[in-house]
């Protein structure tokens, strides 16, 4: 006996441009990766998203030499024959517009806002939102749901021993609108609300198979406990997709697999790493896709996940132009990023190009990471400040971080708009494996395990950051760098300064921190330093003493001097 | 590859299902002809909804109240007619003020829907009905040519088509738009003024084809009154060679122009379609479309941004551009005959 639910395994990760396919293989107890691949997807288009997929396990049959397709080519699923087929199948899915979702509350700041936190785990759009505080008369709330057409809706409300009757009269409208409205498919209801008033809002919804029901997801006021819905919202979000994308059915019959939404499946491989964790700080994963930005960080056992979808350009071209590495005008910045909007798929050939993609990554990110601190009152983010908690690691995904032509790049985008607090390390799922993994764990919870301690991320770097009220140009800092039996370098951090160095991967080396007086450096008060043991990364220890908010010049060619010079220091 | 379709075809089958977002009722049969702007399919949805709280109007507990009322659930209600009255000497009555139905009576209150709002699906080019879509609609199919673009200001309209050329792009080029505009599809080069925009709409243009659009008139476009569409995108982009050979080709035809909003989610791009009688290509389906050599594509990006050609090499090596990517990439003739190497990413396949 092994332990193990399944001796081969294949996880299939659906995204807007591409789909990644991985067969997971045991040997003696021990899952390994055998094969991996990418593909296009093929979705867009109204197309067929199982082409993509039978794509990529043709490509995963040769690359693995193991039969995966019968002679007449179909799949060979839930095979108990050695080396043929597989045993289990698992799908994660980013792919797909935001799912247009009506949110009914009772209040704004109590149980709106948890419904609002336990949407945004699922990518999805608010195209209505009702608080039956607002004062809306029951005729405005049913013009609204009407009109808002939505695919979801999520009904919560009261804690256990709260408010009954306005919850039952929204139930009412609900009803009502999922009667009246004559659509294709009837929008799926979520309610995770008073749980004592489960029985009446089955009864009042008669929704059969489109309604379903959770615990209270905040059983008392100001405490939330979002995961008692999960299941229920991951029902819904089935049925949705399923209805939405031409093929997605077909595929799960075939190959038996179990779906899942691939941010939950990052969140829930964040929370694993978290619980693994032994530093005592949160582990962050940022995914920058191509139509949306995910946040999924953990800490202390707390999951916030947050799916953003791209931040409209209207205010934001100069924002672009600001962070550009090449000076760019507001009318190029909108030209690059509207036709990019039209072709999604299309890559920057030229360096204006990556220097205006590149500034937008920078902006969805913070604009994501700002969304999240909107949703999660307790996510330590501002938009100036940056990020005042600790996470270690921070594990950068999506196409925009992955896909960039330097780590250095990936870094600086990441550094500029996260603005770490303390001392982390940044680590690439360059194959971006983690959805995959926390699709593959629901169907056997060791296969992550072992396959994360194979090693599966890029350490791009150790990040220090020095938080300083010290004046532009003044030393924050001095750090003293031990590595191996290399010359001891000493070297003084002055504020305004990003100072990186090497230690090459697979070394070891010691830092001794010695902040100045008011300079926090992460390691419990300002003005505290001390010894930092740094394994060796890609790109070595970054020490970002740029201050908060980081300063750029008001002129266009100084701004760009500056960026270049990061990324200069920051290896190009 | 993710292939980037735009069709640029002359003489062939169009089929495109036309229809409605909900369930509804389907008007046509099949075999029957349409023209454009003939009603497909409806929908109706209620006006507005209006909420009597009996319980409270009349100051009684929910079950007395509800035995006030005299209608029931679904009962269809006209201007006037009692929905629940108390008796005694200060009598009160609630009456209808709309024709709708009763749709809850629930906890003393009584919901009703009142009025009626139309949706329909209209054709947006003149065919045959060749299927029924169940309650949402039907596929239609015509004969001619398509020309597509890449965005559009969802709205659509049929006129005869006239070309300006590339060089119009100031509103007080009067030369130009003192030509008998009304009525008809103007198809231009870049446009990057609003003021052009505007001279366009008052001289009674019923649509507008442009090579490009700037960003900043977007929004502008998509408040006009009158089908936007653009070919290639925004900025300031020539028309492409083939684009301009079919628009040449078309000028003095009535066409349709049917400017949908892109929806990566789905096959509809915006496009002009104009009837012909003749048809080059009898295919109703597609062959599956390869990048392959020899396949027409226009160039998307810097520094080729709308620029056409033919593709001549795919070389199987990735290469590194000078944004430093490593891409796959494509060696493209121009139809300028000048040789281009640019990502396979950024290529449209003409079909």
């Amino acid at each position: 006996m092994t332990g193990l639910a399944c001796t081969s395994l294949i996880s299939v990760d659906i995204g807007t441009q591409h789909t990644r396919a991985w067969l997971f293989e045991a040997a003696e107890g021990v899952f390994h990766i055998t094969a991996g691949c990418k593909v296009p997807s093929t979705f867009t288009g109204g197309g067929d998203v199982q082409m993509g997929v039978w794509n990529a396990l043709e490509r995963l049959q040769v690359l693995s030499q193991r039969r995966i397709f019968d002679n007449e080519g179909h799949f060979i699923n839930n095979s108990q024959i050695p080396g043929v087929g597989v045993e289990k199948f698992a799908v994660s899915l980013s792919a797909g517009a935001p799912i247009k979702t009506a949110l009914i509350g009772l209040a704004d700041e109590a149980s709106v806002g948890s419904i609002r936190r336990l949407a945004s785990m699922f990518y999805t759009q608010e195209s209505a939102v009702l608080s039956l505080r607002g004062g809306l008369d029951a005729a405005h709330q049913l013009e609204v749901l009407v009109r808002a057409d939505p695919d979801l809706i999520i009904l919560a409300g009261g804690s256990d021993d709260g408010a009954c009757q306005p919850v039952i009269e929204a139930a009412e409208h609900v009803r009502l609108a999922y009667n009246l409205l004559p659509r294709v498919h009837k929008p799926q209801i979520v309610y995770a609300g008073n749980s004592a008033l489960t029985e009446k809002i089955v009864h009042c919804l008669n929704a059969g198979e489109d309604l379903h029901t959770a615990s209270n997801i905040q059983p008392e006021a100001g405490h939330d406990v979002l995961e008692v819905a999960w299941g229920a919202m991951l029902k819904a979000f089935e049925k949705i997709r399923l209805q939405q994308m031409h093929g997605l059915e077909e595929l799960l019959q075939k190959t038996g697999g179990q779906l899942l939404p691939g941010a939950y499946a990052l969140g829930r491989m964040v929370k694993y790493l978290n619980r693994i964790n032994q530093n005592n700080k949160g582990v962050m994963a940022l995914d920058v896709g191509a139509g949306s930005t995910t946040v999924a960080a953990a800490k202390d056992g707390k999951l916030t996940l947050s799916v953003s979808q791209t931040a409209g350009l209207d205010t934001l071209c100069e924002e672009v132009c600001r962070w550009s590495a090449l000076p760019v005008d507001a009318q190029t910045a909108a030209v690059y990023i509207n036709n990019k909007h039209l072709h999604p798929a299309s890559m920057p050939a030229t360096l204006e190009d990556l220097a205006i993609e590149q500034a937008w990554t920078r902006i969805n990110l913070k604009h994501a990471l700002g969304q999240t601190a909107q949703r999660y009152p307790d996510f330590e983010f501002c938009p100036d400040g940056g990020l005042s908690g600790a996470y270690e690691p921070i594990i950068l995904s999506g196409a925009a971080l992955v896909d960039a032509p330097t780590l250095g790049q990936a870094l600086l985008i990441t550094l500029d708009a996260l603005q770490p607090y303390g001392i982390t390390t940044v680590v690439l799922d360059h194959q971006q494996l983690l959805p995959a993994l926390g699709a593959a764990a629901s169907i056997d919870p060791l296969l992550p395990v072992q396959i994360l301690d194979s090693g599966i991320f890029l350490h791009v770097g150790t990040v220090i950051t020095i938080d300083s009220p010290a004046p532009e140009g003044s030393s924050v800092l001095t750090v003293e760098l031990r590595c191996g039996e290399d010359p001891v370098e000493v070297c003084e951090i002055h504020q305004g300064s990003l100072k990186r160095f090497d230690v090459k991967l697979g070394s070891q080396a010691r830092l001794h921190l010695s902040p100045a007086a008011e300079t926090d450096v992460g390691m419990g008060r300002k003005g505290l330093g001390g010894w930092v043991s740094i394994n060796g990364s890609a790109l070595g220890v970054v020490i970002d003493a740029r201050g908060r908010p980081i300063r750029l010049p008001i002129a266009a060619e100084k701004r760009s001097e500056m960026i270049k010079a990061w990324l200069w220091e920051l290896g190009g | 590859m993710s292939l980037d379709i735009l069709r640029i075809t002359h003489g062939r089958q169009i089929c495109r299902p036309i229809q409605l977002p909900m369930r509804g009722r389907v008007l046509v049969r099949t075999g029957q002809r349409v023209e454009m702007d003939d009603i497909i399919a409806e929908y109706v949805l209620p006006e507005r909804f209006m909420v009597y709280n009996v319980q409270r109007g009349f100051g009684l507990s929910a079950s007395k109240a509800e035995s006030q009322i005299e209608r029931l659930v679904g009962e269809h209600v006209e201007p006037g007619d009692v929905i629940a009255q108390s008796s005694g000497l200060f009598a009160r009555v609630f009456r209808v003020p709309q024709e709708g139905r009763v749709i809850s009576i629930h906890s003393g209150k009584v919901i009703l829907a009142l009025g009626e709002v139309k949706h329909i699906c209209r054709a947006s080019f003149p065919g045959i009905v060749v299927e029924l879509i169940p309650e949402r609609g039907a596929v239609i199919c015509g004969q001619g040519a398509i020309l597509q673009g890449v965005w559009g200001n969802g709205k659509n309209a049929q006129g005869e088509l006239i070309h300006l050329g590339e060089a119009v792009t100031h509103p007080y080029d009067q030369k130009e738009l003192d030509i008998e505009l009304n009525g008809k599809i103007v198809s231009l080069g870049s446009c990057l003024r609003e003021d052009l925009l505007t001279a366009l709409l008052e001289s009674g243009a019923a649509g507008l084809i442009v090579s490009s659009l700037a960003p900043l008139l977007q929004s502008t476009g998509m408040n006009l009154g009158i089908p936007l569409m653009s070919l290639a995108g925004f900025g300031d982009i020539q028309t492409d060679a083939y684009s301009e050979a079919m628009i040449k080709e078309m000028v003095g035809r009535k066409v349709f122009l049917n400017a949908y909003m892109p929806d990566p989610f789905s096959a509809q791009r915006p496009e002009m379609i104009v009837p012909l009688s003749e048809i080059e290509d009898e295919g109703l389906f597609d062959e599956e479309v390869r990048l392959r050599i020899g396949s027409k594509v226009r160039l998307i990006g810097n520094p080729y941004t709308g620029n056409a050609g033919e593709v001549i090499e795919l070389p199987a090596e990735m290469e590194r551009f000078a944004s430093g990517l490593e891409l796959p990439v494509a060696v493209v003739k121009r139809t300028d005959d000048q040789l281009v190497r640019i990502p396979t990413s950024n290529l449209e396949v003409i079909i």
